[in-house]
C-alpha cells in the first residue's frame, strides 16, 4: 500500500478516527501496531515472517543488554548486530556479492557455478533494520532504557508512516510518545493533513511529472541531446527530492494527526552552499544515523586530519551500499565522500550575496551530476550519460512533455523552492483557510497530478 | 454526540469499503448491480476501451465502432478435418465456427476461466493458444509457468470430476503460498475502491474535466492510455513506455527468451500428452508494436524465430509488419475487422497444409 493510493486514504482514516474513538493508550498501540502488520503485509505479505524475527530478536537482546555486564554485555549487542545486519546482508547484498564473484572468477577464466536468491527484497528493509540497530546500540549505551512491552517495542520498529521509507528514528524520540496517552487535538490534526497535502502535491504533481521526462532521457541516452540530457538530470535530482521528501511529509504528517512528532528528515537540501551542508539538510535521519553510530565511533575528527578523511570515506561508502547492492551506489558514495573532502574549503567561503548564489548553484550541479549514478541503471550507462552532456552534441531534443506542460514543470518547481524557504511550517491557524487550503490541494493534486501507481524511490531501499 | 456518529459511522464504512474491495463475490454483486445507465450505474465502455480508459469521449476521430462482419463459411472448401480448440484472451471473442474452415468442432477457450474438455479422438484435435503480446513476459517468464495456461484445459481429470486442478510443473506448495491466498491482501484492491467509489455516471464529468485539461493544456492523455505520435490512436500506456513487462520497448534479454521459450516448449509436450495432434502458438502484436515500432525490443521475432522453439507458429506480426494497413481500433486495445480477418484466414491457412 503506498501512500498515494486509495487504499492508503481508505486506510488512514478508519485507523486514526479509531485511534481518537479509543480512550486508553494500551488500546491505541494495539491498534497502531495491528494497522502497522496490514500496512506492511499489503506489499508482500510473507516478509511480515523476516520482520518479525528480527523485532523478536532484538526485543529480547534489548531486555538481555539492560540486565548484563562487561563481555554479555557486548555479547547481546553483537548478537542483535548480527541478526540485523545478518538478514539485511542476506535479502539486500548476497546477489550483489555473489554476482561479483562470478565476474571475477569468469575475468580469470573459471567459471563457477554459484546460485542466486531468487526473492524480492522485502520493502523498507534498510529503514526499519537501522532503525532496530539504533535501538539497541541506544540501550547498550544506556541512553535509552530497555523496553519491556513487546507491543510497544514491536509499534517502534513497524510504527507504519515511517515503517517502509523512514524518517530512521530514534528510541528516545518514539517510544515515549507511544507510551503517552495524548488527547485528541484539532490543531495537530490540521497541521498533519496540511503537511499530508503538502507531500502528496510534491509526489503525484511535481515528482511523478518530472518523472516522464527522466524516464525518456535514462532510457534513450543515446539519441538524445546533451541539453535535452541535462535537462532530465537536472529534473532527476527534483524529482527524487519531491519523491523522497514529499513521502516524508506525508509520514510526518499522518504521525502528527495522531499526535505524534517524528523527526525532520529534509531542511530545503537544494539551497545548501556546499555538500558538507547539503548531508546535514538531505536524509537528515540517515545522516545522522551514521554520524552517531559510525562516523563518532571510529573516531570521528579526534583523531587527526587523516583519520577524519578516512573516516568520512568509509561513512560515504557505507551509505553508497545502504541505498542498494550496485557499483552505482558505491561510487555515488565514495564520489560524495570525495567532494565533500575536497570542496569544502574551496567554494563556501565569503559571506557576500552572489558568492552564496554561485556556491548554490554549483553545489547543485555537482549534486545533480553525482545522482546521475544513483540513477544510472549500471556504472557504464552513468558514463556514458555524463559524457553525452559534456559532449555539446545534438540530438533528439524530446523529452516527452509538450512546451506548455514543460513550463508548467518549471512553474511548480518554483513554487515548492519558494514555499519551502519562506513557509516552511504547515500550521494554518484560522479553520476557514484551513479547510480552503486542503480543498484546493485536492483540486489541484487530481486535475494536475500524474498518477501511474509509481512507487516511492526509496521504497527499494 | 453528531461527532461520535459521523466518526463511527467512517471507521465502519472504511471497514466495509476496504473488505468489499478484496472480496471478490461482493465485487461480482457490485458490478451486476452498477451495470445500468441510471445517475449512479457503471460508465459503459461503448465506444473503446481505452477511450473510456481515457475519457477522451469528445475526440471524435478516436471513437471506435464494434466490428463483427468477418467471412463464414456456409460450406466447407475443404474435408473437415479438425476439432479446433482456441485458448486465448479477448482477441477471440466473437469468433465461431462459421468463422473456419474444415473443422468437425470448434471450441473457444478463455483462459481467465478454467474449462473442461473431452477430446474427440475420432478426429484429428488441434489446438491453438493465442496470446497477446503484452502478456507474454508476465505469464512466461518463470519458471513456473503461471498455472492458467495449464488449468483452462482440465481435461480428463475434469470428465471424472476430479478436483485435481494441474498446476504448473514444479510449483510446489509451500507455507508461504498461504500468505498470498489471503483475499485481504488482494492486489487489485485500489481499482476495486476505484471502481466503488469513483466509478458512477455522475462521477464521469470530473473525469473528462481532467482528461480535457490534460488534452487542451499538456497536449497527451491521462490515464492508462496514451496518444499515438499522430494523435489518431491511443495505445496502453503499460505497452508504450520504456519499461515494464507489458512493454514493447523496455529491453529484454536473451535469458528471458531463452525461459520463455522453455515455457512454451513444455505447454506444447503438455498439450500433445493430452491428446492433441498439432499445438500452434499465435502472439498478437501490440498495437503500437506495429503502428509506432521505432525502438521496438523485437520480442515476438525473438520468441517466433528462435530455433529451440519447438511449437509451429501462426505468424500473423510479420504480416501487420509488412502489410502497411491499419489493424487496430482507434481507440481500443484490440484489432479491426480487418486485422481479425487476416488472422482467421491464416488459421484456415495454416489447419489446411
Amino acid at each position: 500500500m503506498t501512500f498515494i493510493s486509495l487504499q492508503f486514504l481508505v486506510f488512514f482514516m478508519v485507523v486514526t478516527l479509531w485511534f481518537f474513538r479509543l480512550k486508553n493508550q494500551n488500546g491505541r498501540i494495539w491498534l497502531l501496531l495491528i494497522a502497522s502488520c496490514y500496512f506492511y503485509m499489503s506489499f508482500i505479505p510473507e516478509y511480515i515472517l523476516i520482520l518479525g524475527g528480527t523485532i523478536i530478536v532484538d526485543y529480547f537482546a534489548g531486555i538481555q543488554i539492560e540486565k548484563s555486564e562487561g563481555s554479555n554485555r557486548k555479547f547481546w549487542l553483537v548478537l542483535s548486530i548480527i541478526a540485523n545486519i545478518g538478514t539485511l546482508a542476506v535479502f539486500k547484498y548476497y546477489n550483489f556479492f555473489i554476482d561479483n564473484i562470478h565476474t571475477g572468477f569468469l575475468f580469470f577464466g573459471k567459471p563457477l557455478q554459484l546460485q542466486l536468491l531468487k526473492m524480492a527484497l522485502p520493502i523498507g528493509l534498510s529503514f526499519h533494520t537501522f532503525q532496530a540497530l539504533s535501538y539497541t546500540i541506544e540501550v547498550y549505551r544506556r541512553k535509552q532504557p530497555a523496553e519491556r512491552n513487546f507491543v510497544v517495542y514491536a509499534l517502534y520498529v513497524m510504527f507504519y508512516p515511517q515503517l517502509v521509507a523512514g524518517p530512521i528514528e530514534r528510541p528516545q524520540n518514539v517510544i515515549p510518545q507511544l507510551k503517552e496517552f495524548r488527547p485528541y487535538n484539532w490543531d495537530n490534526v490540521k497541521e498533519g493533513l496540511a503537511r499530508m497535502c503538502w507531500g502528496f502535491f510534491k509526489k503525484v504533481v511535481i515528482a511523478d511529472r518530472l518523472a516522464m521526462v527522466v524516464e525518456r532521457t535514462f532510457g534513450h541516452t543515446a539519441e538524445t541531446s546533451s541539453a535535452a540530457l541535462f535537462i532530465g538530470a537536472v529534473f532527476y535530482s527534483f524529482q527524487i527530492y519531491c519523491d523522497f521528501s514529499g513521502y516524508s511529509d506525508i509520514a510526518l504528517g499522518a504521525a502528527k494527526v495522531m499526535n505524534i512528532r517524528l523527526m525532520e528528515n529534509f531542511k530545503q537540501p537544494y539551497l545548501s552552499g556546499s555538500l558538507s551542508e547539503f548531508w546535514t539538510r538531505w536524509h537528515i535521519s540517515l545522516s545522522t544515523w551514521f554520524r552517531d553510530y559510525l562516523y563518532i565511533p571510529l573516531g570521528g575528527n579526534r583523531k587527526g586530519e587523516w583519520r577524519r578523511r578516512v573516516n568520512i570515506m568509509v561513512v560515504f561508502l557505507l551509505s553508497g551500499l545502504w541505498h542498494g547492492a550496485n557499483w552505482t551506489f558505491i561510487i555515488w558514495g565514495l564520489l560524495h565522500g570525495l567532494f565533500v573532502l575536497i570542496l569544502v574549503s574551496k567554494i563556501n567561503t565569503g559571506n557576500s550575496a552572489i558568492r552564496k548564489i554561485f556556491s548554490v548553484l554549483f553545489n547543485f550541479i555537482v549534486v545533480t551530476f553525482l545522482w546521475i549514478f544513483f540513477r544510472a541503471e549500471n556504472l557504464a550507462a552513468a558514463w556514458i550519460y555524463i559524457k553525452s552532456i559534456c559532449s555539446f552534441r545534438g540530438g533528439s531534443n524530446f523529452i516527452t512533455l509538450s512546451p506548455a506542460e514543460f513550463i508548467f514543470s518549471l512553474l511548480v518547481i518554483m513554487i515548492m523552492l519558494l514555499r519551502e524557504k519562506y513557509l516552511p511550517r504547515h500550521i494554518i491557524s484560522q479553520n476557514s483557510r484551513f479547510w480552503i487550503y486542503l480543498f484546493s490541494m485536492v483540486i489541484i493534486c487530481y486535475f494536475f497530478g500524474v498518477f501511474k501507481e509509481n512507487q516511492f524511490i526509496y521504497f527499494q531501499f | 454526540m453528531i461527532k461520535r456518529f459521523l466518526s463511527c459511522f467512517f471507521i465502519l464504512f472504511g471497514i466495509a469499503l476496504l473488505y468489499s474491495s478484496t472480496s471478490r463475490k461482493l465485487m461480482s454483486f457490485f458490478k451486476v448491480a452498477k451495470d445500468n445507465n441510471s445517475w449512479w450505474g457503471e460508465f459503459q465502455l461503448t465506444k473503446g476501451d481505452l477511450l473510456e480508459l481515457s475519457h477522451l469521449d469528445f475526440i471524435h476521430k478516436l471513437n471506435t465502432q464494434p466490428q463483427n462482419n468477418l467471412k463464414e463459411f456456409t460450406h466447407s472448401l475443404i474435408p473437415a478435418k479438425y476439432n479446433l480448440y482456441l485458448l486465448g484472451d479477448s482477441y477471440i471473442w466473437g469468433l465461431n465456427k462459421s468463422n473456419f474452415d474444415g473443422l468437425t468442432d470448434y471450441h473457444s477457450i478463455d483462459f481467465y476461466g478454467i474449462n473442461s474438455f473431452h477430446l474427440d479422438t475420432a478426429n484429428k484435435n488441434a489446438l491453438i493458444i493465442e496470446i497477446s503480446e503484452r502478456f507474454i513476459r508476465e505469464t512466461m517468464d518463470h519458471n513456473q509457468v503461471t498455472a492458467c495456461f495449464y488449468d483452462s484445459l482440465k481435461g480428463k481429470d475434469s470428465e471424472n470430476g476430479s478436483n485435481n486442478t494441474r498446476s504448473a510443473p514444479g510449483k510446489d506448495h509451500t507455507i508461504l503460498d498461504y500468505f498470498s491466498s489471503i483475499t485481504l491482501f488482494n492486489k487489485y484492491i485500489n481499482q476495486n475502491l476505484e471502481f466503488n467509489l469513483f466509478t458512477y455516471n455522475f462521477m464521469l464529468p470530473l473525469f473528462e474535466t481532467k482528461a480535457a485539461i490534460n488534452y487542451y493544456l499538456f497536449g497527451r492523455a491521462s490515464g492508462d492510455a496514451i496518444l499515438s505520435d499522430d494523435e489518431n490512436f491511443l495505445f496502453l500506456k503499460e505497452t508504450a513506455v520504456d519499461n515494464g513487462p507489458k512493454s514493447s520497448f523496455s529491453k529484454i534479454t536473451s535469458k528471458e527468451i531463452t525461459t520463455i521459450v522453455h515455457n512454451l516448449n513444455a505447454l506444447d509436450i503438455y498439450y500433445e500428452s493430452c491428446g492433441f495432434s498439432k499445438v500452434y502458438l499465435s502472439i498478437i502484436p501490440n498495437p503500437v508494436t506495429i503502428m509506432q515500432p521505432i525502438g521496438y525490443n523485437n520480442l515476438i521475432p525473438l520468441i517466433q524465430n528462435d530455433p529451440h522453439l519447438n511449437m509451429p507458429v501462426i505468424d500473423i506480426y510479420s504480416i501487420f509488419k509488412n502489410n502497411h494497413d491499419v489493424y487496430y481500433l482507434p481507440g481500443d486495445t484490440h484489432w479491426n475487422n480487418k486485422g481479425k480477418q487476416l488472422w482467421v484466414d491464416l488459421v484456415n491457412k495454416t489447419l489446411r497444409n
